[in-house]
């Protein structure tokens, strides 16, 4: 016996949809319940008078039904193409794709150098300036490296010591 | 051999006119039925279930073969019905449902309570089709679609719940809150 009224279950058991052992528990509380017993038997009865009442339903004249129908697809356009996969048009469309991004690499390969604008000429001049005073002044600069370099090594023991890690253990 | 749904819409997908005409001509009295049992207007359920069709010629190329085309076509007329219904002529709501009804329906839609009582079976069979139309106007949109889909259709429970976009469980509570309240209203008149 089930604890509830299983009164959903009622019209899926009238059509047999329901799996062997849910019929035969709902069976075996409908032996036991007036109640769920008289709904079965209303729905059952129900569902045979709206099967009626709706065949009885009138119905237009199919040819012009079609024919307006048809007036109205002419009228309209397809929103949605259809979606098919198309393997040789993917293949082009990729291969087309690839000429594409090849062309444009050739394209930005081979495009010879703009020249350069009077204010990139300006900027070079002045870099190229400077780098010839510092050619110029190699010998001296070479020299002030090399005492930097002395300078250090002399004072080598007033460095402080390398800080001491936070875990002595750790090796 | 005949071709089956699915073909025929992958065919309509290609823009197949010959098999769109098939297709309507296999469905258009489903299709207006069930629109004619929700909206409860010939002339909204011709322009509706039309519409439906007008979908499936312009969306045949979105149907998944997976599913049923019938299903997929089920679930657009009842989308378009149940739009339709929202948008609808507020007036029409003071109008009994029955009322709109074609010449059969001389009688008024909601007839005195029954004196005589009886078991449901006397009290259905007294029912003319103006009051059982009535009653199933009292439904929700929802509970509506289910027992004209289940009756209609012959849907199952299962069925039923793909085209509500629901779980079983909740297309076998409409369907038993559909019959009970039917059965509440019959016997209440």
């Amino acid at each position: 016996m089930l604890g509830r009224h299983p009164e959903s279950e009622l019209i899926a058991d009238l059509r047999g949809e329901l799996p062997p052992p849910a019929h035969d528990r709902l069976a075996r509380h409908l032996q036991g319940c007036a109640r769920c017993r008289a709904s079965a038997a209303a729905y059952a009865r129900l569902l045979g008078e709206l099967g009626r009442e709706l065949e009885r339903t009138p119905t237009p004249d199919w040819q012009i039904y079609r024919a307006q129908l048809m007036q109205r697809v002419a009228r309209v356009a397809p929103l949605v193409p259809p979606r098919r996969w198309r393997p040789a048009l993917a293949w082009s469309s990729l291969g087309a794709a690839a000429l594409a991004t090849a062309a444009l690499l050739l394209t930005i390969n081979l495009r010879p150098p703009a020249p350069p604008s009077m204010d990139q000429l300006t900027l070079q001049e002045a870099m190229a300036d400077t780098d010839l005073d510092m050619l110029r002044a190699y010998p001296v600069l070479q020299h002030l490296d090399l005492i930097e370099n002395y300078d250090v090594i002399s004072r080598l023991d007033e460095l402080s010591p390398a800080p001491t890690s936070a875990n002595p253990n750790r090796s | 051999m005949e071709l089956s749904d699915e073909e025929l819409c992958r065919r309509v997908a290609g823009r197949d006119t010959q098999a769109f005409e098939l297709l309507v001509e296999r469905h258009q009295a489903a299709a207006y039925r069930l629109a004619r049992s929700i909206l409860g207007h010939d002339e909204d359920a011709r322009d509706i279930s039309q519409e439906a069709f007008l979908r499936v010629y312009q969306a045949a190329g979105q149907f998944d073969a997976r599913s049923r085309f019938s299903t997929w076509f089920h679930r657009i007329l009842v989308n378009l019905c149940i739009d339709h219904q929202r948008r609808g002529k507020w007036w029409r709501k003071f109008v009994p449902l029955a009322a709109t009804d074609d010449a059969e329906d001389d009688q008024p839609a909601l007839d005195p309570p029954s004196q005589a009582p009886g078991p449901d079976l006397e009290a259905i069979r007294r029912q003319s089709g103006a009051r059982l139309r009535a009653a199933m106007a009292l439904l929700s949109p929802n509970q509506r679609v289910a027992v004209t889909l289940l009756v209609q259709e012959d849907l199952s429970s299962k069925e039923i719940a793909a085209v509500l976009n629901c779980s079983e469980s909740t297309a076998r509570v409409h369907l038993h809150r559909a019959m009970a309240q039917l059965r509440k209203t019959l016997k209440e008149e």
